[in-house]
């Protein structure tokens, strides 16, 4: 079970999780993510290095190779977990605004 | 004009990276940017003048014993730089960086992350610095406020030195604990705030560097007035010489900090010799100024008594005492014995005075050989203060083994009396706002209590 803090992820948590399913290295996460979210979604370098530094506290990710100062992570299954259950929360709050929301409403 | 640096004292909340940034950005764009941080005064460097960015940011894990920055604030400066961000200065967990694009992404994008951040750097860096240095201020005023003997507690209210010491130390204690809560309310604050999806608050640092700068100015006054009072004419000389001693030791503990520095040791060990040197500088600091102040304070004399009673004894040496004629409000004479020119008796007295307490102390002593005379020794204190009154009363009733007595006998408003396991006698009378102590060698009839009462109650 993810802690108290994770039970619901930021924008930018989410987005760096997403990221590492692929073996990422650190910095070049900031690129990523803005090129994923078309720039909408900024991830400032202070709060990457420490998200990244709790989701590998945490076993959300983990490290898979490090080059001089150079390190790179990818998910692991709890981290998988947590961003599938972010997801269907999303998913959910999506369908409710789909089947709430009023016709005709801007 | 390229090439010249200048040094600035930089003061500011440690807390609030924004106004640094503010100041930094305001410097850069007038043409001087910022090359170190760390002591008191950063050193800037000309350049053309530019529109920066700057960031303070909080790497917790760092200390200021730290040799270098660590492989993990590399790392950290290795993510800041791909943002644009380049490390220019770093002070223990205090790291600034600079960014010349227009319109960088911050380094912190999540407000929680940056106020956990920020918290882990003052944790080390304010609340436990700041906490031990009230406690030790702290202790050391209710030491004073609660001292041992039965003269300090008037020897320390009747005296304008010590009355300003215990106010600088007061605000030094305000200073400290006033730094520690500040944060503290700023922090408590801040989470709320972030927690309902807000951002960290803003800290007015300003108005608060003036207060803290105008309680230090006043508390380094007070230290330094009594100082400059008792040097007379060179005063304010002394009072500057105390200030740039106090100014070298700092300036030598950073010293012997950058040194260690330079050499490379291990967090730990540079720990260990910084403390180990800062304590031993301290201690020679302390004997440097203390023997200065022995050597070079003028001498107080007393004034010379009209007369000295010489007087040879059994073993062939030679014994002196000084006879002074003070006027003093009771006497033995008073008090219905009869005194000779054989008794070679001292009439003393001595006075001190604040505003808060009048404190004087008189004696009629007694140095004649054959005399059977008892000695009188009696002092009187002067506090319009309740409040004050009140403490003095409860402090001196307790280094005796006082016991409340008829106060009538003594006209007294209050009077407790301490029998004495040798037999004498000493009394404490309350007359309005004077305490009187008094000490006897023999119980007084009720005729002597009626002339002491008319002679010390005003």
């Amino acid at each position: 079970m993810p802690r108290e803090k994770y039970q619901t992820l930021t924008e930018q948590m989410f987005y760096i999780l997403l990221c590492l399913e692929e073996e990422q290295c650190g910095v070049d996460i900031m690129e990523r993510v803005a090129a994923m979210t078309g720039g909408r979604v900024a991830i400032g370098p202070g709060t990457l290095y420490s998200l990244l530094e709790n989701f590998q506290r945490e076993g959300f990710i983990r490290e898979t190779k490090v080059e001089g100062r150079r390190r790179s992570y990818q998910i692991t299954v709890r981290g998988q977990l947590l961003l599938r259950e972010e997801a269907r929360r999303l998913e959910e709050q999506l369908s409710h605004y789909r089947k709430y929301r009023k016709e005709g409403q801007v | 004009m390229i090439g010249k640096k200048k040094r600035r004292l930089t003061w500011y909340l440690p807390w609030d990276g924004a106004y640094v940034e503010r100041r930094l950005e305001k410097m850069a764009r007038k043409g001087w940017q910022l090359e170190s941080a760390g002591n008191p005064f950063w050193t800037y460097r000309r350049a053309e003048p530019a529109n920066l960015h700057y960031a303070m940011t909080y790497f917790p894990a760092a200390s200021v014993f730290d040799s270098g920055p660590t492989g993990e604030q590399m790392t950290y400066a290795d993510y800041c730089a791909a943002a644009g961000w380049e490390l220019v200065s770093n002070y223990g967990p205090l790291q600034i960086f600079v960014n010349d694009r227009p319109d960088p992404v911050p380094i912190e994008t999540d407000e929680k992350e940056k106020l956990a951040a920020i918290h882990g750097a003052m944790k080390k860096m304010l609340l436990l610095p700041y906490g031990a240095l009230a406690a030790v201020w702290l202790v050391n005023l209710l030491l004073r406020l609660n001292p041992r003997s039965y003269y300090s507690i008037l020897s320390t209210f009747s005296s304008n030195q010590q009355l300003l010491l215990l106010l600088a130390i007061a605000l030094l204690v305000l200073l400290s604990l006033g730094m520690v809560g500040d944060y503290l309310v700023w922090y408590l604050r801040s989470r709320r705030a972030v927690e309902r999806g807000g951002t960290c608050l803003p800290s007015h640092t300003r108005p608060r560097l003036i207060f803290q700068g105008t309680i230090l100015a006043v508390a380094m006054a007070a230290l330094l007035v009594p100082f400059a009072y008792a040097f007379g004419g060179r005063g304010l000389l002394f009072a500057l010489a105390i200030l740039g001693c106090v100014l070298l030791l700092l300036a030598g503990v950073y010293g012997l900090l950058r040194l260690l520095k330079s050499m490379d040791g291990s967090r730990s060990f540079n720990r260990v010799v910084y403390v180990v040197g800062a304590v031993v500088l301290s201690i020679l600091y302390t004997a440097v100024v203390v023997k200065g102040i022995t050597t070079l304070l003028p001498k107080s004399e007393s004034p010379a008594p009209p007369e000295v009673y010489t007087v040879e004894t059994e073993w062939g040496g030679i014994r002196t005492y000084d006879i002074y004629r003070d006027d003093i409000p009771l006497t033995l004479e008073d008090l219905g014995y009869t005194v000779t020119e054989a008794d070679h008796c001292s009439y003393q007295r001595g006075e001190q005075a604040s505003p808060l307490v009048r404190w004087v102390q008189y004696s009629q002593s007694v140095h004649g050989e054959d005399s059977d005379l008892p000695e009188l020794v009696y002092d009187t204190a002067d506090i319009p203060w309740a409040w004050l009154r009140e403490l003095c009363w409860g402090r001196l009733a307790r280094y005796f083994d006082f016991a409340e007595t008829d106060p009538g006998p003594w006209g007294a408003d209050r009077a407790i009396m301490d029998e004495g396991a040798t037999g004498y006698r000493r009394y404490l009378l309350l007359y309005g706002e004077r305490i009187v102590f008094l000490f006897l060698e023999e119980v007084p009839t009720a005729e002597q209590r009626t002339v002491i009462a008319a002679a010390l109650r005003s």
